[in-house]
């Protein structure tokens, strides 16, 4: 059971504001999206089989750091350019 | 008005460029012409960059008037998902948050595809960031089905099945993470396959899902399919999960004879295929009578085939569910619409508010997927779903891997209904969710798996979807190529 205040909390985790408007269908679809979720409850974790994760060799190597110059279009991808910065929000 | 190039593959538009029977300027035009005529309909391109494509054309004419070498796939036009980096080239995974994001670097599928010859046409619509069963969820609108163009033409790599099926392209690719290249291949008629997790490099893929996403393509024929599959495979050191190159040798499929193939398939061990028969009967009929058809097929070529099942698949979708939107709500906690995105004033906003405020234009599935995956991780419910949805993970593939102990392909339909209508499922999430039902086992076993036009009713196409052990596309092309010349079915839609 998904409560508005338990939306209210996933949408100030997530960082996305809603109007009213919009818990009110949100939470209806989230509720019965999770309540489908809800069969892996079934699902007993102690219970083994005989699957392990294999981790490949190379997934822990790291390629070497080599110093590429980049020769994309700056301001093409600058966006809210302030003199050759990025304007961002006020931090309070 | 049928045109010469019209069913050409990429192997006879190749060579008709290599012998000079035409040039690659006269086959870019003519993609460019069917552009122009067919997508203000369809709606499969997002971007398409005639000039960059026509000097690249002339590049490459050019460069056999003066007896250079050319790219084996020089000429071949090809259209790309959305959600896959190219240089220059704006890609926005059809969502307001990147609607101006030109990235400064191609995937490496991109820098291998451009380096054999391929020409890019442009960049295909998709549901915004991956997320959706019917290329419905995008900032420009949905594609439409080149066989019927009030109903979806599946999803999310929407605009990559219907950019072929209308031969607006020769071939593209699309990125498969519950489904997105096999539901719309089957729902447009096309050829599409999710490679084995870690065959092909994700880099310059825009995550959505990491654990679960491949790029795959979508071709006409599984000869083309092939043919892409072997240029984009490989190791990748900017993408550390791929494998080494030992796997990507695939045959010239479409120069054997259907006999030699049956032959090298049962070369070492009796070949054996298994039909999911409670998954199957489980579809509609309209659907589930092709896959007992095709079945029958592969049995008149003598291959043996019986009935088997999985147990574990009534987890599959919960648990994909729950680990997609976990890992989507974690990646697109970047999106703060200050490096790039759209024209949002900061003036007067403080810092959380014009985070919350840009990021609430997120379309209504990826924000649906962002809340369920923050529930799910969130404190008290982590080991009620992620854990469990983890360890079904581990059940489904534990499963399969036995079942492939006995069975070389697994047979099933890709879709269990055929294409519905624009606008049908789209107030039910969980209606449409149901349409991933089939195609998620593969994602999360790490599988391989291809779906493969095998017919049509009521005009509307249907697709089986075939699947092997991990790394054995080998396998799954040839038997999907054996069944392609038994059904012999139309991928070129031409109806409007």
């Amino acid at each position: 059971m998904i409560s508005q205040e338990d939306l209210h909390h996933i949408s100030k985790l997530s960082k996305i504001h809603l109007s009213e408007k919009e818990f009110e269908i949100y939470s209806m679809q989230i509720e019965k999206i999770i309540e489908y979720l809800d069969k892996l409850d079934e699902i007993n974790l102690n219970e083994s089989n005989d699957y392990k994760i294999s981790i490949t060799k190379n997934i822990c190597e790291l390629r070497n750091d080599v110093h590429v110059p980049f020769t994309g279009n700056f301001k093409r991808m600058r966006k809210n350019d302030d003199e050759g910065f990025v304007k961002g929000p006020k931090m309070t | 008005m049928t045109n010469r190039f019209q069913n050409y593959s990429i192997r006879q538009i190749h060579n008709g460029i290599k012998n000079e029977e035409f040039t690659s300027e006269e086959y870019v035009s003519y993609i460019i012409d069917r552009i122009e005529k067919k997508d203000e309909k369809i709606n499969a391109f997002i971007t398409v960059d005639k000039e960059k494509a026509l000097e690249n054309a002339k590049n490459i004419d050019k460069k056999i008037r003066d007896k250079e070498k050319i790219g084996i796939l020089a000429g071949v036009v090809m259209g790309i998902k959305d959600n896959i980096s190219t240089i220059d080239l704006k890609t926005t995974c059809a969502s307001l948050m990147l609607s101006d994001y030109y990235p400064p670097y191609d995937a490496t599928v991109v820098k291998r595809l451009k380096e054999n010859g391929v020409i890019i046409i442009g960049k295909l619509n998709m549901d915004e960031f991956g997320m959706g069963s019917t290329t419905e969820y995008s900032i420009i609108g949905p594609t439409k089905n080149p066989w019927n163009l009030d109903y979806v033409a599946g999803g999310s790599s929407g605009g990559s099945a219907a950019s072929v099926a209308s031969g607006e392209c020769t071939a593209s690719l699309g990125s498969d993470t519950g489904g997105s290249v096999r539901c719309p291949a089957s729902f447009c008629s096309v050829v599409g396959l999710k490679p084995t997790y870690g065959l092909v490099s994700r880099y310059g893929l825009v995550s959505y899902a990491n654990s679960l996403e491949q790029i795959g393509p979508v071709g006409r024929s599984v000869s083309d399919v092939s043919t892409l599959l072997k240029i984009i495979s490989g190791y990748d050191e900017k993408d550390n999960t791929t494998i080494s190159s030992d796997y990507t040798e695939y045959d010239d499929l479409d120069l054997k004879e259907t006999d030699q193939i049956i032959s090298d398939l049962n070369k070492n061990k009796p070949f054996k295929i298994g039909l999911l028969q409670d998954l199957t009967n489980k579809a509609d009929k309209e659907v589930s009578q092709y896959v007992y058809r095709s079945i029958d097929l592969l049995k008149e070529n003598h291959l043996e085939c019986d009935e088997t099942d999985i147990n574990s698949t009534e987890y599959a979708l919960p648990s994909y569910y729950t680990i997609a939107s976990a890992e989507a709500s974690s990646n697109l906690a970047r999106y703060d619409n200050i490096r790039y995105g759209f024209e949002l004033n900061p003036e007067g906003y403080e810092w959380n508010s014009y985070y919350s405020d840009s990021r609430s234009r997120f379309g209504s599935e990826v924000k649906r997927r962002i809340f369920v995956g923050t529930y799910v991780l969130s404190s008290g419910y982590y080991g009620k779903y992620y854990m469990k949805a983890q360890k079904a993970k581990s059940m489904i593939k534990h499963e399969l891997k036995t079942l492939f102990q006995e069975y070389d392909i697994l047979v099933l339909p890709t879709v269990p209904i055929l294409p519905f209508k624009i606008g049908e499922k789209i107030d039910d999430p969980l209606k449409m969710y149901l349409t991933d039902i089939y195609t998620v086992i593969a994602n999360l076993a790490g599988i391989p798996a291809i779906s493969l036009p095998v017919g049509f009713s009521g005009g509307l196409p249907v697709g089986i979807q075939l699947m092997a052990d991990e790394f054995k596309e080998k396998n799954l092309l040839a038997v999907s190529t054996i069944l392609e010349r038994m059904v012999n079915i139309k991928k070129y839609a031409d109806v409007f």
